[in-house]
């Protein structure tokens, strides 16, 4: 047996076997990725809900009796900040991006906790059966919120930690910024503090 | 014996930890009733009647709706521990998630409906509140079986289409969560489980590693240009043998030290799973 | 089995037979070689193969190698530093010619057996076995 045909044969069975690792690691991450990917579809989906929720809480608000104006301007606001925003559909692959769209949506939480503290000094708006409604869902639609949240920060977490772990780090980083690191959402900066109304 | 000491104190020691843990109420394993209560808040009665009541309610109509008592959740939010529990024990049938428990926390003085997502256009989030407004008062006045039995009642009828009568006439008409609902997607697996994609992972890993071995392996036999190993037969008085490096001794000690393997994820979606949806009350 | 040729090309039964019984009179380590091929110089290949056996290592460095390579119907025999020493260069001589008769008639085992005696002789004389020496 020729001794360099053996070594041709041992280097192309090692080739071989470099090609199928590379092709499961690939595989792992593309489906994990995807695991990220349509858990961002429920974040988004559950936003949008909220979203669809305020035309009606600004009018709603906007008949009672001098209520403060500027409160609910400053949530009509910060709903189109939200509704402007578009940021395509690889938000999660682009930190910028997903920084950009985090930060909106925490300024619409922001300005709908102001205004639900100060609808607390209009007990007759609090009573009526819509307002009352409205709060419910809007309970309903954050509690919902929080839940796609942590579930995305989950299956992002598990995508990072395969991505990052040798030798899958060397794969993922051949293509490019598909398989970047995901970003988590973190709880907003000032959330703890419950705002304060100035009476 | 000094060891034995030691080992015995952190054993104490993780013992102790767990038990600190143990202000974090863990999730219990999927109840096996329809109507449960351990904390005797609810009469014998009232639970074997709503047990029966519901067994016959999912066996007519496929929903699976709960009554679910425990004394607290602990240190985690109400709303926090009533979805984990319920994507837990997959209330509900599989693909169409229609399930819906009503949990009493008497400790914490804190109920929740959890609506699982096929029953959201029925019971959205608006008319889950209102059932909790309606059976506070009779918690806060003391009569558990009527506030739960009276909840129970609306639930089921809302859920067979009657008719709820509105407080405020104004409020029928717009219903945000009907339409909306629909535009949620159906739930999928947050955690593929699918058993190749783990057989690969083994794979990949052991054979990256085999790989790197055997590169480095090689170059070091390269540098150090090993000579032949010696070929042919030999004799001598202590045995006659071949000769030869086994090389491939050598390689199967590294594959069954190679491949570290890492765990998948967590629960798959089938069964029942609730995206939140609901609304909560306290007493 | 790899160059199984070679393991056939003596009875190595016998060849050690023939090994055992001419160490019993001797200290010095007798052995035997076949290898499929050698480039060059077979002499400086079985000194070569009596240092990498570690035969070299022998006590009383009197270690004697026979070296076959069937593929050129060539052999040789080699002794470390003290068995050439007090040899002598006739005495390898002798056992080359046994062995070689043998070959040519085409019975390698009973050449290598010859070989094996008559340098077991050789050895006997000038290295012999002392009685307490542990086997």
């Amino acid at each position: 047996m020729n001794r360099g045909l053996i070594v041709l044969g041992g280097f192309v069975v090692i080739v071989l076997i470099a090609v199928m690792s590379l092709a499961g690691t690939y595989n792992r991450l593309v489906t994990l990725d995807q695991a990220v990917q349509s858990q961002w579809a429920q974040v988004e989906s559950v936003y949008q809900r909220r979203a669809d929720l305020i035309p009606n809480l600004v009018a709603t608000v906007k008949g009672a009796a001098n209520f403060e104006k500027s409160t609910y301007v400053a949530v009509a606001e910060a709903r189109s900040k939200v509704g402007q925003l578009n940021l395509g559909s690889g938000v999660p692959n682009d930190p910028a991006a997903f920084a950009k769209f985090s930060a909106a949506q925490d300024g619409l939480s922001s300005a709908l906790s102001r205004l639900l503290v100060v609808v607390e000094k209009y007990p007759d708006l609090k009573a009526t059966q819509n307002f009352s409604d409205l709060q419910a869902q809007l309970e309903g639609t954050e509690n919902r919120i929080a839940v796609e949240r942590r579930r995305f920060n989950e299956a992002a977490q598990t995508f990072n930690t395969t991505r990052d772990s040798f030798p899958t780090v060397l794969v993922a980083g051949f293509f490019g910024s598909r398989f970047n690191e995901k970003a988590y959402f973190k709880s907003q900066a000032g959330s703890e503090v419950a705002p304060q109304v100035k009476l | 014996m000094n060891a034995v000491r030691w080992l015995f104190a952190l054993l104490v020691l993780i013992g102790l930890s767990a038990a600190a843990n143990a202000a974090d109420v863990p999730i219990p394993p999927s109840p096996t009733h329809w109507a449960t209560d351990a904390t005797g808040f609810l009469a014998p009665q009232t639970v074997v009647a709503l047990d029966a009541r519901l067994r016959a309610y999912e066996s007519s109509s496929g929903h699976q709706v709960l009554v679910y008592v425990a004394p607290t959740t602990g240190a985690t939010p109400t709303e926090d521990w009533t979805v984990r529990a319920f994507a837990r024990w997959k209330v509900g049938r599989k693909g169409l998630d229609d399930g819906l428990v009503l949990f009493v926390f008497p400790k914490d003085r804190k109920l929740r409906i959890e609506v699982g997502y096929g029953l959201e256009q029925t019971i959205p989030d608006a008319t889950a509140a209102r059932i909790i407004r309606d059976i506070t008062p009779e918690l806060k006045a003391g009569k558990p079986d009527a506030a739960v039995t009276s909840g129970i009642d609306e639930i089921l009828a809302v859920l067979a289409g009657e008719p709820r009568p509105a407080r405020d006439s104004a409020a029928a008409g717009k219903n945000l969560d009907g339409p909306r609902a629909s535009s949620v997607p159906n739930p999928v697996p947050v955690y593929p489980d699918t058993g190749s994609s783990r057989f690969g992972e083994f794979f990949g890993e052991a054979i990256g590693i085999l790989i790197g071995l055997l590169v480095v392996a090689g170059i070091i036999a390269l540098i150090m240009k090993l000579p032949d190993p010696p070929k042919g037969a030999y004799i001598s008085s202590r045995g006659s043998g071949f000769g030869f490096f086994d090389a491939l001794n050598l390689i199967g000690g590294i594959a069954s030290i190679a491949g570290s393997f890492s765990g998948g994820g967590g629960f798959s979606g089938g069964g029942g799973s609730s995206g939140g949806g609901g609304a909560s009350g306290s007493w | 089995m790899v160059n199984a040729h070679l393991h056939r090309f003596v009875d190595k039964k016998r060849v050690r037979a023939a090994i055992v019984q001419a160490e019993r009179a001797t200290d010095a380590p007798i052995s035997v070689s076949i290898v499929p091929h050698v480039t060059g110089d077979v002499h400086a290949a079985a000194l070569r193969e009596l240092h990498r056996r570690g035969l070299s290592r022998a006590p009383g460095r009197n270690a004697v190698h026979f070296f076959v390579v069937p593929s050129r119907r060539e052999f040789a025999v080699v002794g470390d530093a003290a068995a050439h020493e007090r040899l002598g260069q006739d005495a390898w001589n002798g056992v080359a010619a046994t062995v070689e008769k043998h070959f040519r008639l085409g019975d390698p085992t009973a050449g290598l057996v010859a070989g094996i005696e008559e340098a077991g002789r050789h050895l006997a004389v000038h290295f012999p076995r002392k009685p307490s020496s542990a086997r």
